[in-house]
């Protein structure tokens, strides 16, 4: 039997295993899913670790700290997210933790900066563009998604009026606006729930033809 | 009351005293960290810096000051809504929480505390209150439970805040004892009264209780000796006083009889222990710290709760004995007299012991009492643990002495709230219980009634001694005052009877909130006294949060949400259970006061096999596989063969299929194995695409294992896929990961395709990819040079985004496409798929969501061009491409031309030199001569000549001189819809007709890369077509006309699909056809190619689709049973209940 062939029967009992898991509590079965789901966490975990030294931190330090054309800007600048990454692992201990806080500000801080320019101009302005571009070419398809869209952020506004014996109220705008923005995002959470029912589907689907491939040699 | 306890420690004048301990821990619990900080809970820290500043500002009056302002703060603070009340808390929460915050500074503080209070120390912890969730085993809490309350009983135990000032003013009522200028409170007139009229001194006042004095006093006064509850404070103050007399009788040389009367009546009431300890304590505490003398003590503490002139006369009053009188030997008249009477029984009141010095504190003072040989025979162990210890069960020895006392006490706690006894039948009794009873219930929106109800209900409480704050009642420590008596049910009357049942069912801490409990007993006071935001405990932990009620719904919605069933030995209930168990009745969903329902009861554990969830798995996986088994469980209709019209699909198609070899393609693979089984066909026919454009992919990844996959999908499976069978047996040996091109040639990494190395940080990452590509594909995966020389995101003719998660794609989009000149198409999983659609055009230029357009994808792939094995076509001869001119015009292309005069070997009347047999033609070297005919660039042995029809009957051509020769090709539109035909090709010519599906067009040729056709409809219009729409009808299977028009042969090759061809030609061996006048060549094989080519082989491809279809069909009908079958148990439930 070839390497192939092995991989594919593993392949083949890994599934299984992974399925016993709707068999419920029985402890073969849950010896079984557990040790599958062990497995692939634990060879991921490994193959991430790995890639990552060989693919990221090497060939940077390649780059930078150890290339022997570098100047000693080039190398300092190198040693700069290795620095950062250590600040990163004193998180572990209670008291020197707090050194790590400024890697942490430092990635989130970027990390922000980045993700809120792209969604600026990469989500934010585009879809704007098309939505009231859409409502002058497809009047009607237009006025659906106007209302959508602005009823949808109407409901995720929280502020209200309370009166003097407690009771919070809203304008009737403000309200119909809520209702309809709701129905929107139960619209929206149903379409994505059933897009995850249909790649759940389409996983077990894939699995069951990869098992019978297997039993009958296809 | 820890507010209270704080607001008054009296001028420090002695560092060194016994109640340094006590302002240290203060100091101490202001400056560590508390509980409440770490929990960052607003209420406490504004609570607790409200007292700290509210001592600092008095301790430094106190000592500035000749007059005790800061009692006069107390006072006013103590006639509203207290700090702990306005901060959410119960009174009795207050102490005990401060007392929790103590034991942080155990070492510190318990370091000097007295001996007497260490003893408290080992008290038994309080038992459950129903109203304080907190539970400490700590001593010193236990310490600081005895004695915060000690002074907060003192002070409930003469009636509120407001009776303590009341009462107080009845005693230094003399003239010269009160100033002048110091008019006693009006309000008060009934209790001056009433001491007038009980005292032996001769008084104006009438002797008749006072108007002003309550109904119910008046009856008590009337009735028995002295009202419990009224007399209780005064006989407090006074019993606790008597040792101390032989100091005070010069000072109080007029102490009135009717308090000293009062006395005997007095203890047969007290509830001895703890309240006379309190008291002890309180005062001992305070004594040595004022003026040196024990009385000091009890000056403060009976100025503390009086207002303004009461406050100062009763303090100038007191303070008379130990300024006017240095320790005299005498005992006192008043006290005399209680022991002549018999109620006070010392033997020896002048004996030494009683004759304490200034200095001494009280535990001096007990224990001079200890000598008294019949205290130690007074009854001893009824009283609880914490009396019997050492020096304070002196107290109780003393207090045993008392008449009754040992009969009617039980001191079983030695908690909060034991202090002395009530009669609660007199009290129940009362108009004014009665009164407040009726007040209930309490329209909780009127907020002015429940403040009167309030005001009604606190004087009667706090009679009751129910005091569990400074201003505050507990409706449950009236229960607890009722248990602690110990009598017997049977005598209790109805109402207390109810109000022990009540009792017994009150929560333990951390089963139910307080709240419950005040809202049953009573109503209103929930509202004037908000539910605790905070109880003592462990930093951070839920358990020891006292919540309202919403707060408690949200979360055990929370926890039912989030359970798991992992938590050993609580096994969540299925979904299916929730839903069936928690559904509200119908008419809830009309209530304005629906609200999400409470678990009702704990989840009971079930069999380990759930069977619910096994029967779903059943049925769900049975619904999946049996289309895979049974034909006739294939229900459905297959995946179209073709995109619609104008659809996204149709258009990342054909940015594809618009692909020119050799231009690199950045394929982003954004999956690892848990999307495999869903965008693999996805990958594998993209792939494939870009292989047969002769475009190079590069793959790359922000998934680590998603790249690997991507590298194992590449080289495992697409390109062994391509391996090609040839040989004699028509199989080849091709090692796995290799794969030949079109010319045999090995495809090789990093020259055909290039993996490269992982992305790392997200969306960081990306945009430092987007703005320096180069450095990323410099070397690839194994970290090989890739020698691609990227100088940006331009030079990539295309990048497709294949991904799992809508975050990858709303990355991608926002990172990388504002950077990149390449058209962007995405294919997502369905999850994905609702993410990604909203993006516009301009974008995403085309989207592929799931498995459905996979496989139509693929079934377009295959029927439009060779799946294989035009692959890794970068060295692909560019005269081998099946293209003629770059831009094709059916005027320039297909009209007839003087290249395509008529020649001898294509007439009706065939030439000498061609013989159109199937024996004799079967060459290529003899079919399509001349070369030079069709094209310059044309090799005979680059022609695939056994492409061309078989047979077909010539037909002289229209234009010329009608000798053309001809061959016929038709399509059919294979569509459901009709196809739109357009002037040229592409989508931006405009419409010139449309073609019903079905239907049979003539196909006249196609542009360069073969995406749309030009076709003769039937009016004989003609137009262009896309070319996925129309299925080229084999031309063996065409019946022989003539034709009118001429095309190029290589054309009709590249249109066919190798599955034609290879039927084609095994039609052509074993059955040729030899038609009259001409006979199409036979088969000649490629070079380097086998004589037969097989499409890679998808198993199960049509029985997954038929088995997601009837898996979604069982999942839909799965939920519509589980909602029938919720809203039939709900009705039934329902109906059961009425």
């Amino acid at each position: 039997m070839s390497g192939e062939q092995i991989g594919l029967w593993a392949g083949f009992v890994f599934t299984l295993m992974i399925f016993s898991y709707a068999l419920g509590d029985f402890v073969l079965f849950r010896v079984a899913y557990r040790l599958a789901i062990y497995i692939f966490i634990g060879l991921s975990a490994g193959f991430v670790t790995l890639t990552t030294v060989e693919s990221v931190l090497l060939p940077w330090l390649g780059r930078t700290v150890t290339s022997p054309d570098a100047d000693i800007v080039s190398r300092a600048v190198g040693l700069v997210p290795f620095i950062l990454g250590l600040l990163l692992l004193l998180k572990a201990s209670p008291r020197i933790g707090r050194l790590g806080n400024l890697a942490i500000a430092f990635i989130i801080g970027v990390g922000t900066a980045v993700a809120l320019v792209g969604a600026i101009s990469g989500t934010l302005i585009p879809l704007a563009n098309a939505t009231g571009s859409r409502v002058a070419f497809d009047p009607l398809n237009g006025f659906l998604i106007f209302i959508g869209v602005a009823s949808t952020l109407a409901y995720f506004q929280y502020l209200a009026r309370r009166r003097p014996d407690g009771r919070i109220t809203r304008s009737l705008l403000s309200s119909v606006m809520n209702a309809t923005g709701r129905v929107f995002i139960i619209i929206t959470l149903g379409a994505l729930y059933s897009g995850a029912i249909l790649t759940s589907l389409t996983i077990f689907s894939e699995r069951v033809a990869f098992i019978l491939a297997r039993i009958t040699g296809g | 009351m820890t507010d209270d306890f704080d607001k008054q420690p009296p001028p420090d004048e002695n560092p060194e005293d016994d109640l340094d301990w006590l302002r240290r821990t203060d100091d101490d619990e202001g400056s560590s960290p508390q509980s409440g900080e770490k929990l960052g809970f607003t209420g406490e820290l504004s609570w607790r810096q409200d007292v700290e500043d509210a001592f600092d500002k008095q301790l430094d009056e106190a000592n500035d000051a000749v007059t005790f302002d800061w009692q006069q703060d107390r006072t006013q603070s103590s006639g509203g809504s207290g700090q702990s009340g306005g901060l959410g808390f119960t009174g009795e929460l207050d102490w005990r929480r401060v007392s929790g915050e103590d034991a942080g500074d155990e070492d510190s503080a318990g370091a000097e505390i007295p001996d007497w209070m260490s003893e408290m120390g080992e008290f038994p912890p309080a038992p459950n209150t129903g109203v304080s969730s907190f539970e400490s085993s700590d001593k010193n809490d236990d310490a600081f439970q005895f004695d915060m309350p000690s002074e907060d009983d003192l002070l409930s135990g003469l009636g509120s805040t407001e009776i303590v000032g009341d009462e107080l003013s009845g005693l230094p009522i003399e003239d010269d004892a009160v100033p002048e200028e110091l008019e006693p409170d009006s309000s008060l007139d009934w209790l001056q009264q009433f001491a007038a009229d009980e005292s032996d001194t001769p008084s104006e006042q009438p002797s008749e209780p006072a108007e002003d004095m309550p109904d119910w006093l008046q009856t008590a006064v009337g009735t028995s000796a002295v009202s419990d509850e009224t007399a209780q404070p005064t006989a407090s103050v006074w019993d606790e006083e008597t040792p101390l007399s032989d100091q005070q009788d010069e000072a109080i040389p007029d102490f009135p009889d009717w308090l000293t009367s009062a006395v005997p009546a007095v203890t047969d009431n007290f509830g001895g222990d703890l309240a006379s300890d309190d008291l002890f304590g309180d005062f001992g505490a305070e004594s040595p710290a004022d003026s040196g003398t024990t009385t000091g003590g009890l000056r403060d503490w009976a100025n503390q709760p009086s207002t303004g002139d009461l406050a100062a006369a009763g303090n100038e009053w007191f303070s008379e004995s130990p300024a006017e009188s240095p320790a005299s030997d005498s005992t006192p008249d008043w006290l005399r007299e209680l022991q002549d009477s018999g109620d006070l029984n010392v033997p020896d009141l002048d004996a030494p012991t009683l004759q304490l010095p200034a200095q001494q504190n009280d535990d001096d003072i007990f224990a001079g009492m200890l000598d008294d040989s019949s205290v130690e025979e007074a009854a001893p162990a009824e009283t609880g643990q914490f009396f019997n210890t050492g020096e304070l069960s002196n107290i109780d020895d003393l207090l045993a002495s008392y008449e009754d006392v040992s009969t009617n006490v039980v001191d079983q706690t030695g908690q909060l709230m034991s202090m002395a006894d009530v009669d609660f039948d007199s009290i129940l009794d009362n108009e004014d219980l009665d009164i407040a009873a009726s007040a209930r219930p309490v329209d909780r929106t009127s907020g002015p009634n429940l403040d009167e109800i309030a005001r009604g209900t606190e004087d009667w409480l706090s009679d009751l001694g129910a005091n569990v704050g400074s201003d505050e009642q507990s409706a449950a420590a009236i229960v607890r005052k009722q248990a602690q008596s110990e009598r017997p049910l049977e005598e209790l009357t109805p109402s207390l009877k109810a109000l022990h049942e009540a009792g017994l069912e009150l929560p333990t801490p951390g089963e139910d909130a307080p709240t419950d409990v005040l809202k049953t007993l009573l109503p209103g006071v929930e509202d004037l006294i908000p539910a605790a935001a905070l109880s003592v405990g462990k930093p951070g932990l839920v358990e020891n949060l006292v919540m309202t009620d919403p707060q408690r719904e949200k979360i055990n919605l929370l926890r039912g949400l989030v359970s798991t069933g992992d938590q050993p030995g609580q096994p969540s209930p299925s979904a299916i259970d929730l839903t069936l168990d928690e559904s509200p009745d119908l008419e809830d969903f009309g209530s304005p006061a629906a609200s999400v329902p409470l678990p009702a009861t704990p989840a009971h554990r079930r069999s380990r096999i759930k069977i619910d969830r096994f029967l779903v798995a059943v049925v769900l996986a049975a619904a999946v596989i049996l289309p895979f088994i049974v034909r006739g469980l294939r229900i459905g209709q297959l995946p179209p063969l073709s995109f619609e019209a104008g659809s996204r699909q149709q258009a990342a198609f054909e940015r594809v299929n618009a692909l020119q070899s050799g231009q690199l393609v950045l394929l982003v693979t954004e999956y690892g194995p848990t999307g495999a089984a869903e965008l693999d066909s996805t990958l594998d026919t993209l792939l494939r695409h870009i292989f047969a454009r002769g475009a190079r992919p590069v793959l790359i990844s922000t998934n680590v294992v998603g790249l690997m996959h991507a590298q194992n999908v590449l080289t495992y499976g697409v390109i062994s896929g391509l391996d090609v069978p040839i040989g004699s047996d028509g199989s080849v040996n091709v090692s796995p990961g290799v794969g030949i091109n079109r010319f045999g040639q090995e495809i090789l990494p990093n020259r055909d395709f290039y993996i490269a190395r992982y992305l790392p940080g997200d969306a960081v990452g990306l945009r430092a990819f987007a703005q320096n590509a180069g450095d990323t594909l410099s070397n690839d995966i194994n970290g090989q040079a890739t020698n691609l020389n990227i100088a940006s995101l331009r030079d990539f003719a295309l990048i497709v985004v294949i991904a799992e998660r809508s975050d990858d794609v709303r990355n991608w989009v926002e990172q990388v496409a504002p950077l990149a000149s390449a058209p962007l198409l995405v294919a997502a999983s369905n999850a994905a798929g609702p993410l990604a659609e909203p993006y516009d055009r301009s974008l995403v230029n085309g989207l592929l969501v799931g498995y459905k357009d996979a496989y139509t994808y693929r079934a377009i792939l295959e029927a439009q061009a060779p799946v294989a094995p035009l692959v890794g076509a970068t060295d692909v001869p560019a005269t081998i491409l099946p293209t003629i001119t770059q831009t094709p015009t059916p005027t320039e292309t297909f009209t007839p031309s003087p290249t395509f005069t008529p020649t001898a070997t294509f007439t009706p009347s065939a030439t000498p030199t061609i013989t159109l047999t199937a024996t004799e033609t079967l060459t290529p070297t003899i079919t399509l001569t001349p070369t030079e005919t069709f094209t310059p660039t044309m090799t005979p042995t680059n022609v695939r000549a056994t492409d061309l029809p078989p047979t077909w009957t010539p037909e002289p051509g229209t234009g010329g001189s009608g000798s053309l020769l001809t061959p016929i090709i038709e399509g059919v539109v294979n569509v459901s819809d009709s196809v739109n035909v357009r002037e040229g090709p592409g989508r931006s010519f405009k419409v010139v007709g449309s073609l019903a599906p079905r239907s049979t067009v003539r196909v006249l040729g196609r542009n360069d890369d073969g995406t749309w056709l030009q076709i003769r409809m039937e009016d004989g219009s003609e137009g262009w077509v896309s070319a996925q729409f129309i299925r080229i009808i084999d031309p063996s299977q065409v019946t022989p006309t003539t034709s009118a028009f001429r095309t190029d042969p290589v054309e009709v090759v590249s249109l066919l699909s190798d599955s034609h061809y290879v039927q084609q030609a095994q039609e052509l061996q074993e059955t040729p056809v030899a038609p009259s006048t001409l006979v199409a060549p036979a088969p000649a094989p490629l070079p380097n190619q086998g004589g037969t080519v097989k499409p890679a082989a998808v198993p199960y491809r049509d029985q997954r689709w038929y088995g997601m279809t009837l898996g979604l069909i069982a999942i839909i009908g799965i939920i519509t049973f589980g909602a029938v079958l919720n809203i039939l148990r709900a009705l039934f439930r329902r109906g059961r209940t009425k």
